[in-house]
């Protein structure tokens, strides 16, 4: 394809990007809101994986996922079920969702709706349980399953109600507000879980009923809850400039704790992988560098839409709990401008002097340059059952990248 | 530096939101104001606006007429708010029905108080006084008061200082930004407000009113930045500064080594954006007590934390907002331990203003400002910064070398 054409299909995938909005419209179970979604299907983060080659916390999440859905009454129930093909194993990205860590949901689950008016896509996330011992970080015992009850049946028909008296609720604006309040809404999210809290409040007590003040104690609690939401908001952005032909913009990064893998605008739903980076952070009490699973997650989808780890200059926060300073959150962003094609018109960074966000990742300027996206993340145990040890920085595998420009090359998967 | 340390070790905590005749002991027929006293001649007219209208709500007075009549008789009394333990925003009206934060400096036992902030628009503190400013304040004690009351007195307490801390880290510079702080009090607040309202169709209300409202912080800040202050105006033969104020007519500052004296000169009209149509010749003479946050070592001090706030406030940039900050650092006393700036890489914020290096430097203390319409009744026509009167600082020198030379 013409260099010319190239050009014109990345602008036109950019300005997709941008124009994108972000409505949250509704909260309802995965089994009504997500297409293919059948009695059995789990969908999981990353590109498309077997249980045969899944890491430790996706399969401790599927577990807590079969005893949640009640198809086990026991973690070995459980396996046995997942191991005997039983399950409809999925990516959440082929059904219009994302989720972090091991980005497990299954039928029952609510997802939060979000919806890009101005690209006609819809997008879903789960809603965030919190630090911790939790499904998402491969943790299934009582409290985890317990807590998953509440969120999906007390905590998620609430939040509809007040969703819709809020007659939606602005996820582009909440973002690009969060952004001046020293969160890149990956690793950080405590201003847009704040903001998001303050606007929901008088719809949830409006909404009224017996499970408001708990409902309002775990969004005080909550830091990361508006994780979920920003997810959300830049899927249905990116899967809006999705599919255009000769676009060599990547529009995911997602990880399964085993592979990485992107996927690019102009080669359709063909997955690039290559195998989980380690991650670079820190570590709880405790834990190391030797019990920390690759990297996981659909989480990434915040970077590949020039939040997250582009962001970082505007969280100086996130750089300071791996050990680094101001200058070197700042040097990430600076650096994540050579690998991509524009600056976010909406999302902009104090520091830089309100400069936008580093957006669009070329396949041809990673490969060309050699940096690759960084990634901020949190880390889980290896092992299924334990959860969250940490939390830092990692790079996208430059294989991923070097196969999609490759496939351009031979007009490989091209749409 | 014993004065200093008394003002960055101080933690203020948050305890209870009651009408200001019980926590202040403030008798009817009694008006505070900001700033340093005030005679009602001198008033400019947001301030006799506010004053008047302050005396209808609270049905001192049927009319406008009969209120100015009691004020100029005597019949009702001005005080400044700094005289009654309070800071008020611009115009700073409280009178005794009004409800009030009550903020306790932990290590010291001292407190607080600041009135609850009304939002933006056409509100008291801005001398804006037609029928909604009257039917907000009613609702402020009828309903809202006593909610949040209930719900801090259920939360056993907030810490403002660490609250303040992080907000600072999320762009407040809490005078002119609080969108951050107000934001992370709402989301505390609210589970309290759930246990304790009587009803859920009052905690949408009040959710709705905080919610609406990114300044709903500032009169806490102040009201934490009183609390820390005050205890340094005991402090003998101390050069640091207490207390910054204005009433729009006269800008005071107290000064640790001076106890409870002010050294006044004539306000300055700040400099700034804005709102369409209005302009410079629009403005009234600054006004109010929040530059107590100033005296701590936030709003202009803190400016470096605040991007946002250098580019509403007509200030420019990044680059901009840090030398602000570092030029208060000069006529600072240290930087401060608990209020830290990220994008310099953690630094205190200047804090603990020195009259000597004040005289020294030249240097005025720089200070985020709200504008108000001169006319009455307007409200804010925009925003901008303002320095403090040199000619305070030089009077303050003066009298702290003759009390030297007296002792």
């Amino acid at each position: 394809m013409a260099a010319a054409s190239i050009a014109g299909a990345n602008r036109e995938c950019l300005r997709r990007i941008q124009a994108a909005t972000a409505l949250l419209t509704d909260v309802r179970p995965a089994r009504e809101a997500l297409p293919g979604m059948g009695p059995h299907t789990v969908l999981h983060a990353g590109p498309p994986i077997a249980w045969a080659r899944m890491c430790g916390p996706m399969r401790g999440a599927i577990i807590g996922a079969c005893l949640f859905e009640g198809w086990a009454a026991t973690a070995e129930e459980a396996t046995a079920l997942a191991a005997s093909g039983g399950l409809q194993l999925s990516p959440c990205h082929h059904h219009q969702a994302v989720g972090p860590m091991a980005g497990i949901v299954s039928p029952s689950m609510a997802l939060f709706v979000v919806e890009n008016r101005e690209g006609g896509t819809r997008a879903h996330a789960t809603l965030n349980e919190g630090l911790g011992r939790v499904l998402r970080m491969g943790a299934y015992d009582a409290s985890v399953i317990e807590r998953l009850r509440w969120l999906n049946g007390s905590l998620a028909p609430l939040l509809a109600e007040a969703v819709r008296r809020a007659g939606g609720v602005d996820l582009k604006s909440l973002v690009a507000q969060a952004l001046t309040m020293g969160d890149e809404v990956h690793n950080r999210a405590k201003a847009g879980s704040a903001l998001f809290a303050r606007t929901m409040a008088p719809h949830l007590a409006a909404a009224g009923g017996g499970e408001l003040e708990r409902a309002l104690e775990f969004l005080a609690a909550t830091d990361h809850f508006f994780l979920n939401l920003s997810m959300a908001t830049c899927k249905a952005a990116l899967d809006a400039a999705h599919g255009i032909p000769g676009a060599t913009v990547v529009t995911a990064l997602a990880r399964n704790g085993t592979d990485f893998g992107i996927r690019v605008s102009g080669t359709g739903d063909t997955w690039f992988t290559a195998p989980a980076p380690e991650v670079k952070g820190l570590y709880f009490p405790g834990y190391g560098p030797a019990d920390a699973n690759p990297d996981l997650g659909d989480s990434a989808i915040t970077e590949t839409a020039g939040l997250g780890a582009f962001a970082l200059a505007a969280a100086p926060a996130i750089v300071q709990f791996v050990g680094g300073t101001a200058r070197l959150a700042v040097e990430t962003s600076e650096e994540m401008y050579e690998i991509t094609l524009g600056e976010h018109e909406t999302f902009k960074i104090p520091v830089l002097d309100f400069r936008g966000t580093p957006v669009g990742i070329d396949v041809r300027k990673v490969v060309e340059t050699g940096i690759t996206p960084a990634i901020d993340t949190g880390i889980a145990h290896r092992e299924a059952g334990i959860g969250q040890i940490g939390a830092g920085l990692s790079r996208a595998p430059m294989e991923c990248f070097v196969r999609a420009l490759d496939a351009f090359a031979h007009g490989r998967g091209v749409v | 530096m014993a004065a200093l340390a008394r003002l960055v070790d101080a933690q203020p905590v948050l305890l209870d939101c009651v009408p200001a005749r019980e926590a202040l002991g403030l008798p009817e027929r009694t008006v505070l104001h900001s700033g340093p006293p005030l005679d009602w001649e001198r008033a400019c007219p947001p301030v006799q606006t506010a004053v008047l209208c302050a005396i209808r709500y609270e049905g001192w007075a049927p009319d406008e007429d009969t209120a100015a009549s009691l004020v100029e008789s005597g019949a009702v009394t001005l005080e400044p708010c700094h005289h009654s333990g309070a800071a008020g925003p611009m115009t700073g009206i409280v009178t005794a029905s009004m409800p009030v934060f009550v903020v306790e400096n932990r290590p010291r036992g001292n407190r607080a108080f600041a009135a609850i902030n009304e939002g933006l628009g056409k509100v008291l503190r801005f001398g804006a006084n037609d029928e909604s400013v009257v039917t907000r304040l009613r609702w402020l004690a009828r309903e809202a008061g006593p909610l949040l009351g209930a719900a801090l007195r259920a939360a056993g307490g907030m810490d403002l200082r660490a609250l303040m801390a992080q907000a600072l880290r999320m762009g407040d510079e809490m005078h002119q930004r609080n969108v951050a702080a107000s934001s992370l009090l709402a989301r505390a607040l609210m589970p309290h407000l759930a246990r304790t309202a009587p009803d859920t169709a009052a905690v949408a209300r009040l959710a709705e009113f905080i919610g609406g409202n990114d300044q709903f912080f500032l009169n806490l800040a102040m009201a934490a930045a009183k609390a820390s202050a005050d205890p340094c105006l005991e402090v003998p033969g101390s050069t640091m500064v207490a207390t910054m104020a204005r009433n729009g007519t006269d800008f005071g500052i107290r000064v640790a080594g001076l106890g409870a004296r002010w050294l006044t000169a004539r306000v300055n009209t700040p400099e700034g954006l804005y709102f369409a149509p209005y302009g410079a010749a629009d403005a009234n003479p600054d006004m109010g007590d929040s530059a107590i946050v100033e005296t701590v070592g936030l709003g202009a001090f803190a400016m470096a934390a605040s991007p946002a706030v250098a580019g509403f406030v007509g200030a420019g940039g990044l680059r901009d907002a840090v030398r602000i900050t570092e030029e208060m650092g000069e006529i600072a006393l240290g930087e401060h331990p608990h209020f830290r700036i990220p994008t310099l890489d953690d630094r205190g914020t200047p804090v603990g203003i020195d009259v000597r290096k004040v005289v020294e430097t030249g240097i005025t203390p720089l200070i985020n400002t709200g504008i108000a319409g001169r006319k009455p009744g307007t409200g804010q026509i925009g925003a901008g910064v303002v320095r403090a009167p040199l000619a305070c600082f030089e009077q303050a020198l003066e009298a702290l070398a003759a009390e030297r030379a007296r002792t």
